[in-house]
């Protein structure tokens, strides 16, 4: 009997314990509040620490850099950048700032923040991973790698006064604002980060100067953004409130979606079997992404360090199947690295389609014909997506080869990064989304510097192609290097493109100004409910 | 009393130790590592951040160096969340999962403790029959199954409750119920097969031939010596339910240390894997030292025995 009240006393006070503190740092949303499924959980909310998407879509609200894209991704705009000018060459560029930018505490925003944080991200000491973002000024990577005799004061960004930063490149880079929306070039406010140190993101500190701060954030979920007064356009900023869930399980994602406890969300994620369903529903919506998912090929390896069985494995791939009847969310077949020919700026160029008969005909070139003695291994981390895209594609080339061996090596993803990047594979699943909106967001990760590059192919005369189009003070010129150096790429097969990504999500009819945007940022500044 | 509870403090203490040294090895055995991610990092970050988390050093050196800051109180910072120490995910996630945990512990105490009494009083009743076989069920259910299936009923057909998340008292009435589930089944199980046992015991038939009523036998006398069992198994129940339950945190997305703890695991994320390792076993061992000095208090058998 005695336990049986203790049992009861017990479960009374749990349950007044939940009333009384009544989970105080996650409030109930207010009804004007946007509900918003974020897909993952922020490791960080330091502009110069962040690394993942889930980062950079609450980041992108929290600070506001020197330019910004707009609603739909489509225009690179001024954010606190009223202006630039930059010399003929494009090396030198000077950023004129708006004079009524204000940190939340109220402290004007002025160029000499910017050359603080720059400087801190490039600081090896504060650990940056997306510090190579900013490489293309004067002494960046030299300052970053820890090469002696280079400090601070040597990297090529000066405050010309306090609304002028003056900023020196490597070499000319006509492109390069558009390099400077992501999150890691946004300011950071010096007082708080030298005081608070790593606790100066805790809500209690973070100053910040986007359309947005932040009022409470608890890891695995949620974090929750209130309107900023102090912001310059604060005016013009409907959302009162944003609360992130950070949930990352796609099926729950749907349900608390479906349940009406979430208004919309990042890009997919969604469970894959749902997507025909879902597509039918109003609130279904697709765009374009700036995203590409390809296998790169280990080409030191025997048998594909062979170009005719490369060619032969390419050849046999039927794209357009995986894109109809597997993924079903409106992936095209991707023939190329770069996912989008920039509103028909970049020439874009592409590989052969399928073609069995010249698939078999190389390989028995090669000699391995009908596949006979050809083993490969497709190496993919464990996950259904990943699992499905990869027995496709052992289907086909069995099915083109039928006396091959294709064998999958599916493993976990921290395992399988540890393969991949030890170059312990025949052929790799891989996504690269674009950093910004440029075909050499793309093109960089195959030079032969690039430690994305795990395909171990090595080209001297792509590389200077690269280097010679970030030369080029015209567009169009450096447009047409880049897409040599892409076709150069391409003829030598170090990945096999399977399809380009596009975005999709699911977002209620009252939410406006939540849109599609081939980067996958959704401003929500821009955001209007109309319940 | 104060000599046996030493005694077993003074076990615990080089248990905790070695948990703690087993953890920090077994997780850095594990292939992959912190730092990687889909982007490889330039060699010059990676170079950085190892020397940040002191990955650089031999492992001998990064063991003693953690072991002198455990002493300290401090279990370092977190790989997986830049912006907080171990201490601070801990400190925020042991709250969520207590709630949860003692909430589901009280259900299934109380629940448990009347089906039991039930089931033992007429065994051969209906009513007896349906909650055992409720009991049987709730133990042969796994919460991965019980969990989604009361979403669907709950949250998709008759729109009660939400499916997932954390923050007012709807979020926990799916995970209190599906966490308690098994445990109601359990401790129903325990204090039938204890009741049973001791209700047929002579001091029992002492009692009644002294004209006691029945209701007083079986509350007082006859269930204060057939909860042991139940009490036993409470402790390290208790300490698992309020240290964080993997499976349903994972389901009702519930910030809570399993959930963390499954994070940590997959992003290698050894202070925070360690330091949950350490937080829980302290806890289990704690809780375990509880129910003993507990059972010695009910029943004095316990007390004589264990001298």
């Amino acid at each position: 009997m005695r336990a049986l009240v203790a049992g009861l006393a017990l479960a009374m006070l749990t349950l007044s314990c939940a009333r009384e503190n009544d989970f105080p740092s996650t409030p109930t949303p207010a009804p004007s509040a946007l509900r918003i499924g974020n897909g993952a959980d922020p490791g960080t909310l330091d502009p110069g620490l962040a690394r993942s998407s889930a980062e950079e879509q609450i980041l992108i609200n929290l600070f506001e850099g020197l330019v910004e894209y707009d609603v739909s991704g489509s225009e690179l705009k001024p954010a606190l950048a009223e202006s630039w000018t930059a010399d003929p060459e494009c090396r030198r560029f000077v950023f004129i700032l708006r004079r009524d930018g204000r940190w939340s505490n109220g402290d004007p925003v002025t160029a000499h923040d910017f050359v603080y944080s720059w400087r801190r991200v490039l600081d090896p000491r504060t650990g940056s991973p997306q510090a190579y973002m900013l490489y293309r000024i004067r002494n960046a990577q030299a300052l970053h790698g820890g090469r002696p005799g280079i400090r601070g004061e040597d990297l090529g960004i000066r405050a010309l006064d306090d609304y002028r930063l003056e900023v020196d490149l490597t070499g000319p880079t006509c492109h390069f604002p558009r390099m400077l929306a992501n999150s890691v070039c946004r300011p950071v406010h010096r007082r708080t980060v030298e005081q608070w140190r790593e606790q100066w993101t805790q809500p209690e500190h973070m100053v910040s100067n986007g359309p947005f701060t932040l009022a409470s954030w608890r890891p695995a979920d949620r974090v929750v953004l209130v309107r900023n007064p102090s912001y310059r356009g604060a005016d013009q900023v409907s959302l009162e409130e944003a609360v992130y869930l950070l949930t990352n399980d796609p099926n729950t994602i749907l349900n608390l979606y479906e349940a009406g406890e979430l208004d919309t969300m990042v890009t997919g994620h969604l469970p894959l079997p749902h997507i025909p369903r879902l597509r039918e529903l109003p609130d279904y919506r697709s765009g374009p992404f700036l995203a590409t998912y390809f296998y790169t090929v280990n080409v030191s390896r025997p048998p594909l360090n062979d170009l005719r069985v490369r060619r032969a494995l390419s050849l046999a791939l039927d794209r357009e199947a995986i894109c109809t009847q597997l993924l079903r969310s409106g992936q095209s077949p991707a023939y190329f690295l770069t996912s989008s020919d920039f509103q028909g700026a970049y020439p874009r160029p592409r590989i052969e389609g399928r073609n069995l008969e010249l698939a078999r005909s190389l390989l028995a070139d090669a000699g391995y014909p009908g596949g006979e003695n050809l083993r490969l291994h497709l190496l993919f981390n464990s996950n259904s997506l990943q699992a499905s895209i990869a027995q496709a594609i052992q289907g086909q080339w069995q099915g083109a080869f039928p006396a091959a061996q294709v064998n999958l090596v599916n493993q976990e993803l921290k395992v399988y990064l540890d393969a991949l990047h030890r170059r312990d594979f025949d052929l790799a699943r891989r996504v690269w989304a674009a950093d910004y909106d440029d075909p050499s967001a793309f093109l960089e990760i195959m030079t032969s510097s690039s430690e994305n590059n795990a395909s171990q192919w090595k080209s001297p005369a792509f590389d200077r192609l690269i280097e010679e189009a970030g030369a080029s003070a015209d567009p169009a010129q450096r447009m047409e290097r880049l897409a040599r150096a892409e076709a150069a790429m391409l003829a030598e097969l170090p990945i096999i493109p399977i399809y380009s990504l596009v975005t999709f999500f699911l977002t209620k009819p009252y939410v406006r100004g939540w849109e599609d945007h081939p980067l996958d940022r959704h401003p929500l500044k821009y955001v209007r409910l109309e319940r | 009393m104060i000599g046996f509870i030493l005694r077993r403090l003074a076990v615990t203490a080089p248990l905790v130790v070695a948990v703690l040294v087993g953890t920090f090895l077994l997780v850095r055995l594990a292939p992959g590592d912190p730092l990687s991610g889909e982007r490889n990092l330039p060699p010059e970050i990676r170079r950085a951040l190892e020397q940040y988390y002191g990955l650089d050093q031999s492992l001998d050196r990064q063991l003693l160096h953690y072991l002198n800051r455990v002493a300290r109180g401090d279990l370092g910072p977190s790989y997986r969340y830049r912006d907080r120490t171990v201490n601070q995910v801990i400190r925020e996630g042991l709250p969520v999962s207590a709630q949860l945990g003692l909430l589901a512990y009280a259900v299934a105490l109380v629940l448990g403790l009347l089906a039991g009494v039930m089931s033992a009083t007429r065994p051969s009743s209906l009513r007896a029959k349906l909650i055992l076989s409720f009991a049987t069920l709730g133990i042969s259910v796994p919460s991965f199954v019980s969990g989604p299936i009361l979403i669907l009923i709950f949250s998709f057909v008759f729109y009660l409750l939400p499916p997932a998340g954390w923050g007012e008292w709807r979020h926990l009435v799916l995970p209190v119920v599906t966490l308690s589930g098994v445990y109601v089944a359990y401790i129903a199980k325990l204090v039938k097969s204890g009741l049973s046992e001791v209700m047929q015991a002579d001091f029992i038939r002492t009692v009644r031939s002294a004209g006691v009523p029945e209701n007083r036998v079986l509350w007082k006398f006859g269930l204060r010596s057939a909860i042991l069992p139940a009490v036993t198994f409470s402790g390290p129940a208790i300490a698992f339910l309020v240290t964080g339950t993997v499976v349903v945190e994972q389901i009702f997305a519930i910030p809570g240390l399993g959930h963390f703890f499954v994070e940590a695991a997959t992003n290698r994320d050894y202070t925070l894997l360690t330091g949950i390792a350490i937080f829980v076993s302290a806890a289990v061992m704690l809780m375990n030292l509880v129910v003993d000095v507990a059972a010695a208090v009910i029943d004095p058998r316990v007390r004589i025995r264990t001298g």
